[in-house]
């Protein structure tokens, strides 16, 4: 299993601490969120759909952040604009989709791996 | 735990549990949440909240649209706004402010200084509400004490018996400077032929200076029966508010006597304003007023005077405020012009449009004008 860049652990027990016995809850909201999301994410680069794509980037952005995966927030933050100024060609060269997709997987897998 | 009421407007689930959580933490249980501004707004319709946390960036209405539409609603437009987003650029930033918004928390969120902030403006709203509370209560209040104030004063039947009985026509007018005013007249029949006029002005303006008017009021209520002559009366009233007035507080007085048999005019004065005599054929003069201030010395004397006042006589009584306040250009009314204005066309009518014209709405002083027009 790849382990994430950027995790913030301290962010992460911050918020564990918050939510206490609501914690689990939250994750499993995480994780429903990161799949819809990136699935539409994968739809919207296939459509060319830019401004579907800047929304998507922008609500992966904050979750991410707060619960301390601060690399997929950068990479939501940098998708989403690049979407809103159109550069689809540079979304596609610097393979921002992919590197996406592979830190959240890597984000859920860590943060899942906390719960289990 | 605090009943305080929130209304959060978040489309993301994720945030939403967080942002709840995050309050619940801080012992705030009343949290509306809605999905966007379209909702928070027909919320709102049903119940006010005292802060509202909003998402900039969501579906349906965008969080500045919603801020734009609160900030434009009489009702809304007083509630705490605090916005939350993952849009932390300067543009943004400077956008947020300049639609009124009244605070900013970049996500992700730090749950102290969050909770920190949301109590800054819950409270801040708080004690502006208390504030709006009061300032109507009290407006409420002088506004009571006003109408309370002007039932002292003759009425306009009053106005009409005296025209009657004696054929003199009195035409007044009062400009407070607050809501309540320190100046005080009135006029009252003696006897068959005789009448008494005055007018006085209480030194300060606003609720101390009306509470002394109505003491006088009642002062003179109960004791005109012990009237004399204009001089004793007003070292009788002397005598009294020296032991009832604080040491700062005095008044000036003008007491006149018409008599219509004998036409003529006796006074007295404790440094009012000089009276303005216009008398038949042009005839015009200042009254002597001279006398010290009611209230200021236990043991102060009135002189009373005289002179004639034939029918076709004026008198014109006023408060110090017609010659010591500035008009809208900054120019002090000098009496000689006062005198044409009256004796252009013997009434107050040109002085009064005067006023009314050209000073300034915040009057710094009352005033009070009394025109006597005894008939032919």
């Amino acid at each position: 299993m790849q382990k994430p860049t950027n995790f913030n652990e301290y962010v992460y027990q911050q918020l564990e601490q918050l939510m206490g016995d609501g914690m689990p809850e939250l994750v499993a909201r995480y994780e429903s969120m990161m799949r819809t999301h990136l699935k539409q994410i994968v739809l919207a680069m296939a459509r060319e759909d830019m401004t579907l794509l800047a929304q998507q980037a922008h609500s992966l952005k904050a979750p991410n952040f707060q619960i301390g995966a601060e690399r997929v927030g950068e990479l939501a933050a940098q998708l989403e604009q690049l979407a809103k100024q159109q550069e689809l060609a540079a979304i596609k060269h610097n393979e921002v989709i992919e590197t996406l997709h592979t830190e959240a997987h890597a984000a859920l897998q860590h943060i899942l791996s906390k719960q289990a | 735990m605090t009943n305080e009421h929130i209304l959060l407007v978040e489309d993301n689930d994720f945030q939403r549990q967080v942002l709840k959580q995050m309050l619940l933490y801080a012992g705030y249980h009343h949290v509306n949440v809605v999905n966007d501004g379209l909702e928070a707004l027909a919320y709102m319709e049903r119940a006010v909240p005292d802060l509202v946390i909003t998402d900039l960036e969501m579906p349906g209405m965008r969080g500045i649209e919603l801020c734009r539409r609160m900030k434009a609603s009489t009702r809304l437009k007083s509630i705490p706004i605090l916005v939350q987003t993952a849009m932390n650029d300067e543009e943004t930033k400077n956008n947020i402010f300049n639609e009124g918004i009244d605070d900013f928390m970049p996500k992700p969120l730090n749950t102290a200084e969050f909770i920190a902030r949301i109590q800054l403006h819950l409270e801040r709203a708080a004690l502006t509400k208390r504030l709006s509370e009061f300032h109507q209560r009290l407006n409420h209040e002088l506004h009571t004490a006003a109408e309370t104030l002007k039932t002292i004063f003759p009425t306009s039947q009053k106005l009409r018996d005296i025209q009657t009985d004696y054929g003199v026509e009195i035409t007044a007018y009062s400009k407070a400077s607050s809501e309540l005013g320190g100046d005080y007249w009135g006029v009252e029949a003696l006897d068959a032929s005789r009448y008494l006029i005055y007018i006085v002005d209480f030194s300060g303006h606003g609720v101390a200076a009306a509470l002394n008017t109505f003491r006088l009021h009642m002062l003179m209520s109960r004791n005109l029966h012990q009237f004399v002559d204009a001089g004793s009366y007003l070292t009788l009233l002397n005598h009294v508010l020296e032991a009832q007035l604080p040491d700062d507080q005095f008044a000036t007085m003008f007491l006149g006597i018409v008599d219509t048999s004998r036409a003529e005019l006796t006074y007295a004065s404790a440094g009012a304003p000089s009276p303005l005599l216009l008398g038949p054929e042009d005839r015009i003069a200042f009254l002597p007023s001279d006398g010290i201030p009611l209230g200021a010395f236990p043991h102060s004397q009135y002189e009373t005077r005289q002179c004639d006042f034939p029918k076709g006589s004026d008198l014109f009584l006023y408060s110090d405020a017609l010659y010591e306040s500035q008009d809208k250009q900054g120019r002090i009314l000098d009496m000689l012009s006062v005198v044409d204005m009256l004796h252009e066309i013997r009434s107050l009518e040109i002085l009064q449009t005067y006023v009314q014209t050209q000073y300034h709405e915040n009057w710094p002083d009352d005033l009070t004008m009394l025109y006597a027009k005894y008939l032919s």
